[in-house]
């Protein structure tokens, strides 16, 4: 096709829910792409010969490659392409602020519409997901180093996906029930679809990564004890900025003020908009007021229209240029009938005798010079206010450093603000500890976290292996290949028997059987065996000892040369006497 | 005759074999009583009904004393109180009642309002039943400001184990009046009283289960228990309702009024009409399935259509896309290819409608049930707008197009073309011929979930759309007197043994029936018989 | 997962239970005064519970719940074997202990339970331990004998008389300290925040006895993050999962604490509970009664 060709297409427009039925429902609201859509715009794509596209992208996806073979048609492979840099493809593709990174810098934005990257990210991404075919790497050979990660969010889920495929042993810790921290926390349904953070925490799982769900690191066990008690090698702490801010302001502590972290953790982690069927309890609000004008404000705000509010009013100091949200939130949440009050900051917060609010007292601002931020600094007008009726307030005006970690580590230097100091690659101040992510450089977005996620894995791989290791290759391998055929105890020794057998209609290669105690943390294998080559419905029976009569859940693990195959708890239930 | 005595130095009116308690009752005279109902035999058990009757040497029960002409009775003398009182703080000796008396009452209330909503109740201030308790009446009534006797709480062990009942018979006060609706009133004698002096406690005959001891589940000894010792599970723990609605039950063709709770715009209880006239049998379904039934999970609350992006999927729309994609594509096929299953759970409006579109456009496809979905079949329509969730509406080979419309989700809607949220029975305005040609009404009592509408005005909506004329009612009596004005209407009954409301099964979204069901099942198959021997 | 077992659960008094639960990480950690975050299914809530005790060698956690919503009937209905879905811990910082001297320890409720670790703790330091329980009847009393394996003095008190003195705990450290003249140098408690505020007053206004109380608040993650279990301390905002859960009684904003913060959701109680429909143990009776039937 030749460039005058590619020139005259227009971008396409990725068709959404209307916003009278959005308004009501949480599920997602763009459709995404069709194949041909996607085509038609990846055509768009002038193939640059020194890509700008690629300097805005934090952990620099070779853009221009995987378009290119959007347009070939060649959808696995640009997903394959994708994944060579960024291990949540479908989630940047959603969360991504594209219009001041990637998309910025297209060539074509120029003149017109850039090239719609973040849409074709998704795309293929999507593509990929569902058609129920996973990508994982070819295993390399074990390194016996153990890296600890601390917290499942973004930039934790990156390096663990980075380290994995280096050969080393890692083991996240997460302090939740499940994993993907902000991304299940934080970000709602309806822009980025818990299924999909799932898909890639287990597509991690599979290709061995160790999730520890339930487990708050500094309190359990300090970063100390992971690398004397638990002898991991390195530890990089991604835990996010996970300390609300509030505005210390009369009326903060009445009834109906959350913060948007407690507001949108209920309603995202604890499900609550699907209460009473879950069981977490939301506060609905018929005129709801959210402070602040970041995503997380926009993501809160359109919650409540959601769940049922009537009215729902931004209030932010700045004007709308200023805004911190993606431009595609700010657009979504006005075709919702969210109402903006800018230039606009709560002073007061009024309640009945009952403690619970009814109104916001607020006071308007004009813009200044700009300040640090390069932002027009926002100046109080003395004596405008105007007061709100509302019934819920939410705080959305950013996060600090949460302290639970740096207080109970030693030698770990923080800034004032709380944030630990690294160097450029994500380096601690205490050796063979690492950061990255909001709790280095106070809340921030998925993708920069992203960016420090693999600037530290690459910082640990240099730490700990000193010389260069060769690219890893990825291959796509299907799903479910073994079954458990039976599972006995044998009644002379008390032994535990389990019989496999090979489902699938190919050979399988290097077959590893490990079984351990469900509750033997450190896994010290009860047996571990390699079946070199296992041939389609061919059985095999694997026995071990069991130590201790009341010790009935196993867990057994089978992976092959591709990577892990699956996992199971086994419960042995003693036989009547 | 007219017959006369005196009460309370007025002069009443009453009838042959009425007892004192009832003649005052009609003449406006309050008697605390703790036993006695109207709609239950008289067996004088708690004593607090007590009269001072000219001429009598003790204080009689004015319960159980029939009325004579010419008595003279007086109910609220400084000493017939005192009696009571004593009589009434005997009774209290025995219930958890240490709040009644409690000198931090009023501080208790502004601050623990809304804790403790579960387990045994220890004190009013846990009890479910506190704003309908009538021992806190009679307690008002008496003035009660200490009790005498020592508390003793039995210390019994929660009752919790059977589907949609939690009973707590450390409250139990012994006045039996769940004994006599159960036994007297509808002769189930699935309870009775247990043991003997101080042990006394209803219970069932040997401490069975009561799915075992021929319970049926219908509820009235709740509805009769003057404590919170009966509680129905899932309909406890609101207090008094913010409005009571009289309507009918459409899970069967039966038509019982019944009585709806709506506390915050949602369904929460259902239980018979006070009055005894209307007391009738109500069954397991009716009395306690209908909150979960029509607040359960996956109401379906926006229209959705098919389309494929990346894969092929139910995306949400607007009304108007919605109908406008129906009504062109139901545009594109012959008369004769185009059937209804039209569900006998709608109201005569909706069904009505139904058959006047096809009638208009020449199809004579308006089935109702699946015998008469299967004669569609062999008749390979193309079209198909069901109203009514059956399996085998996801295996008509012929379809090319499919619209559905129901309140819930189901698995066989996945080949749906086009899926239309509509309203339950409690959600709409309307009227349902029952049995014996009796038209009930039914009433929009909460409002639907997300933007729902009722079957009546979608198939308006969907000939407006296709172009037929005639479809613009202005109100619902409109099209009532359209309906009253045309050729009589066939109206199918709801199957009277049915286990679903408009094809969604109740155990599915009340897991209590399905526990219920099982057990039934397995008890019954133990004595040899079958399903359709359990009665519901 | 099955990771937390559930391994004895009883019901000491009426609606509340004991549970001993295997969760050996946190047994090896934990510390007096610190809570762990429950969830019973993967649709709970999330709720706190301050530790009674635990076995480090067993690797069990021990804890008191008394029943007052869904979550805690969830758990009610719980039978020995069953897992919880997630336990999080141990959360909070450890109770302030020290030798003190004498030291009175005040419980009512759950509290009866929760204050038992410290307790032990503080007789371990060596100091002289004074405990009040305190309840509406006698029939809701318990842990009598473990406390006095570690207290000097067992007192009761019942709002109804019904056992030991009538009234409340402050009612009796009013007693101890002005009609007996006892010098006490230090007050902890555990139980509901009107009881503990009641506590707080009168200690201060008897020459600001040291008092020390454990606040019970709505949590949601228990790691500071979400700002749920926000209370006014000394005139600033502290959170009960990270700086508490133990505070310095005086200088806590009771009224709020009270009125405001912990009262948000009572509707939405209520409409859960409707939902609830527990697995009915009858049918299981029947079913296993069946069983044995057939096996005669």
């Amino acid at each position: 096709m030749k460039t005058k060709e590619r020139m005259q297409i227009l971008r396409s427009e990725m068709p959404c829910q209307p916003p009278e039925v959005r308004g009501k429902n949480f599920r997602e609201v763009p459709y995404g792409y069709t194949e041909e859509m996607a085509i038609q715009e990846a055509q768009r794509c002038l193939n640059c010969k020194k890509p700008k596209c690629v300097e805005g992208c934090p952990v620099r996806v070779p853009i221009p490659e995987f378009i290119t073979l959007i347009q070939e048609g060649k959808l696995f492979e640009a997903a394959k392409k994708i994944k060579e840099k960024n291990v949540l493809p479908a989630v940047c593709g959603r969360v991504c602020p594209q219009e001041v990174q990637c998309e910025e810098l297209c060539i074509r934005g120029k003149k017109g519409e850039p090239v719609a990257i973040g849409h074709l990210e998704r795309f293929v991404a999507d593509y990929e997901r569902l058609s129920g075919y996973i990508s994982s790497p070819v295993t390399v050979k074990k390194n016996s180093k153990k890296i600890a990660i601390v917290g499942s969010g973004p930039s934790g889920l990156t390096t663990a996906g980075d380290l994995i495929k280096l050969g080393y042993e890692v083991t996240v810790f997460e302090a939740f029930h499940i994993g993907g921290g902000v991304l299940v926390y934080g970000i709602p349904e309806f822009r980025l679809p818990k299924s999909v953070v799932e898909y890639e925490i287990q597509n991690l799982e599979n290709q061995g990564v160790k999730f520890v769900y339930d487990n708050v690191v500094g309190r359990i066990r300090t970063i100390d004890d992971l690398l004397s008690h638990d002898s991991f090698d390195a530890v990089y702490i991604g835990v996010g900025a996970g300390l609300p801010v509030f505005m210390n302001i009369p009326g903060e502590n009445l009834k109906g003020v959350y913060s948007s972290n407690e507001y949108l953790t209920r309603s995202n982690l604890m499900k609550a908009y699907l209460f009473p069927d879950y069981d977490t309890p939301l506060v609905l609000g018929k005129n709801v007021v959210v402070v602040g004008g970041g995503n997380v404000a926009m993501d809160s705000a359109r919650t409540a229209l959601r769940l049922g509010a009537d009215n729902v009013y931004i209030v932010y100091r700045r004007s709308r240029e200023q805004m911190p949200a993606r431009a595609e939130e700010i657009h979504h949440a006005e075709e919702e009938g969210i109402q903006f009050n800018l230039l606009s900051n709560p002073v007061e917060i009024l309640g009945d005798e009952f403690g619970r609010i009814n109104k916001v007292k607020c006071q308007r601002y004009k813009l200044g010079e700009p300040d640090k931020s390069g932002r027009a600094r926002p100046i109080p007008i003395e004596g405008e206010y105007f007061e709100l009726e509302t019934d819920l307030i939410i705080i959305s005006i950013g996060n600090n450093a949460n302290p639970l970690i740096t207080m109970t580590t030693s030698d770990l230097e923080v800034n004032k603000w709380g944030n630990i100091v690294t160097d450029e690659m994500g380096r601690t101040s205490k050796p063979f500890v690492y950061a990255g992510g909001d709790i280095v450089t106070g809340a921030a977005t998925v993708i920069s976290a992203m960016g420090a996620g693999r600037r530290a894995a690459s910082a640990i791989h240099e730490d700990l292996f000193p010389e260069k290791d060769e690219e890893v290759d990825f291959i796509t391998v299907p799903k479910e290949k073994l079954k458990i055929k039976e599972i006995a105890i044998s009644p002379e020794s008390p032994r535990l028997k389990i019989i496999l057998s090979n489902v699938s209609d190919k050979p399988l290669d290097q077959v590893k059987v490990t079984i351990t105690h469900v509750h033997d943390f450190f896994e010290n294998a009860l047996l571990e065996t390699t079946i070199s080559r296992w041939t389609p419905e061919e059985e095999h029976e694997f026995s071990c000892p069991r130590m201790q009569e009341n010790e009935k859940e196993y867990l057994l693990s089978v992976k092959d040369i591709n990577g892990k195959l699956f996992s199971k708890i086994i419960v042995v239930e003693e036989e009547n006497k | 005759m007219t017959k006369w005595m005196n009460i309370n130095g007025k002069r009443v009116v009453f009838e042959e074999g009425e007892t004192i308690l009832e003649v005052a009752t009609k003449a406006g005279i309050y008697i605390p009583t703790l036993c006695a109902r109207p709609d239950l035999p008289s067996i004088g058990a708690c004593r607090l009904c007590i009269v001072d009757v000219e001429g009598s040497r003790t204080y009689p029960n004015s319960c159980t004393l029939p009325a004579r002409e010419g008595m003279v009775v007086r109910t609220a003398t400084p000493d017939l109180q005192k009696v009571r009182r004593n009589i009434f703080q005997l009774i209290l000796a025995e219930h958890p009642s240490y709040c009644l008396v409690c000198k931090e009452q009023n501080e208790c209330a502004k601050l623990r309002h809304g804790e403790y909503k579960a387990g045994r109740v220890i004190g009013c201030y846990t009890c479910s039943h506190k704003e309908l308790c009538e021992i806190r009446k009679i307690s008002d009534y008496l003035r009660i400001k200490e009790i005498r006797y020592p508390i003793l709480y039995k210390n019994l062990p929660l009752e919790r184990d059977d589907p949609f009942l939690v009973r707590d018979y450390n409250l139990c006060i012994l006045c039996a009046r769940c004994i006599r609706a159960c036994q007297d009133v509808l002769g189930y004698s699935a309870i009775a009283l247990t043991k003997r002096g101080h042990d006394t406690k209803v219970g069932t005959i040997l401490e069975v289960s009561h799915l075992e001891s021929g319970c049926v589940f219908c509820g009235h000894c709740i509805d009769v228990c003057p404590t919170g010792a009966l509680i129905a599970r899932g309909s406890t723990w609101f207090g008094s309702p913010d409005k009571s609605v009289e309507t009918t039950c459409l899970l069967c063709s039966h038509g019982c009024q019944m009585v709806v709770d709506v506390k915050w715009d949602k369904v929460v209880n259902v239980h018979p009409p006070y009055e005894m006239s209307a007391r009738r049998e109500y069954c397991v379904k009716g009395r306690f399935c209908i909150p979960a039934l029509l607040n359960g999970r996956n109401r379906l609350e926006y229209p959705t259509i098919k389309r494929k992006v990346l894969r092929e999927e139910h995306y949400p729309v607007s009304w108007d896309e919605a109908i406008k994609y129906t009504a062109e594509e139901l545009k594109k096929f012959k008369p004769e290819e185009i059937g209804f299953l039209v569900s006998p759970f709608l109201t005569d409006e909706a069904i009505f409608l139904f058959n006047k579109l096809a009638k208009e456009i020449s199809s004579n496809n308006v089935v109702y049930d699946e015998e008469g979905l299967n004669d569609l079949i062999t008749r390979r329509i193309k079209v198909l707008f069901s109203t009514y969730n059956s399996e085998l509406i996801a295996k008509i080979d012929s379809l090319e197009f499919l619209v559905v419309q129901d309140i819930y989700q189901h698995p066989n809607y996945e080949k749906a073309n086009v899926i239309l949220p509509t309203t339950a029975f409690t959600e709409e305005d309307g009227t349902k011929t029952g049995e014996e040609f009796m038209k009930n009404v039914i009433k929009k009592i909460v409002e639907p979930p997300g933007i729902a509408l009722p079957s009546w005005s979608i198939i308006c909506k969907v000939a407006q759309a296709m172009g037929f004329k005639g479809y613009i009612y202005e109100s619902l009596d409109e099209l009532q007197d359209t309906i009253a004005e045309s050729d009589s209407l066939e109206v199918p009954l709801i199957p009277k043994q049915s286990f679903e409301y408009m094809g969604t099964p109740i155990s599915e979204k009340v897991n209590e029936f399905d526990l219920f069901l099982n057990a039934k099942r397995i008890i019954n198959e133990s004595k040899g018989k079958g399903m359709q021997d359990v009665k519901i | 997962m099955s990771k937390f077992k559930l391994l004895k659960k009883e019901e000491c008094v009426p609606n509340l239970h004991k549970f001993v639960v295997s969760v050996p990480d946190i047994a090896r950690k934990v510390e007096p005064g610190q809570f762990v975050l429950i969830m019973v299914d993967e649709k709970s809530e999330r709720i706190p519970f301050t530790l009674a005790d635990w076995d480090e060698k067993d690797g069990t956690i021990t804890f008191f719940v008394q029943e007052v919503g869904l979550s805690t009937t969830k758990m009610a209905f719980m039978e020995e074997k069953d897992s919880f879905y997630s336990i999080v811990g141990p959360l909070g910082e450890p109770a302030y202990v020290d030798n003190f001297g004498t030291v009175v320890l005040g419980g009512g409720c759950f509290g009866l339970g929760a204050i038992y670790s410290v307790a032990k703790k503080l007789k371990d330091l060596g100091n002289n331990i004074i405990t009040i329980l305190e309840a509406k009847n006698e029939s809701r009393l318990y842990y009598e004998d473990e406390f006095r394996a570690f207290s000097d003095e067992v007192i009761f008190v019942t709002s109804d008389g019904s056992k030991g003195e009538k009234g409340h705990i402050y009612d009796v450290l009013e007693e101890m300290i002005v009609s007996q003249g006892r010098k006490i140098d230090h007050i902890k408690v555990i139980g509901c925040n009107v009881m503990m505020s009641k506590v707080s007053d009168v200690t201060k206004s008897l020459g600001n006895i040291p008092t020390y109380a454990t606040v019970s608040t709505i949590m949601v993650d228990g790691t500071g993050m979400c700002g749920c279990c926000r209370l006014t301390y000394d005139g600033k905002t502290k959170f009960a999962c990270v700086d508490g859960p133990e505070f310095d009684a005086h200088k806590i904003n009771w009224d709020e604490l009270i009125g405001i913060r912990n009262t948000s959701y009572i509707r939405e109680e209520s409409l859960s509970l409707q939902n609830f429909s527990p697995q009915c143990r009858s049918l299981a009776k029947i079913l296993a009664k069946m069983n044995e039937e057939e096996s005669i």
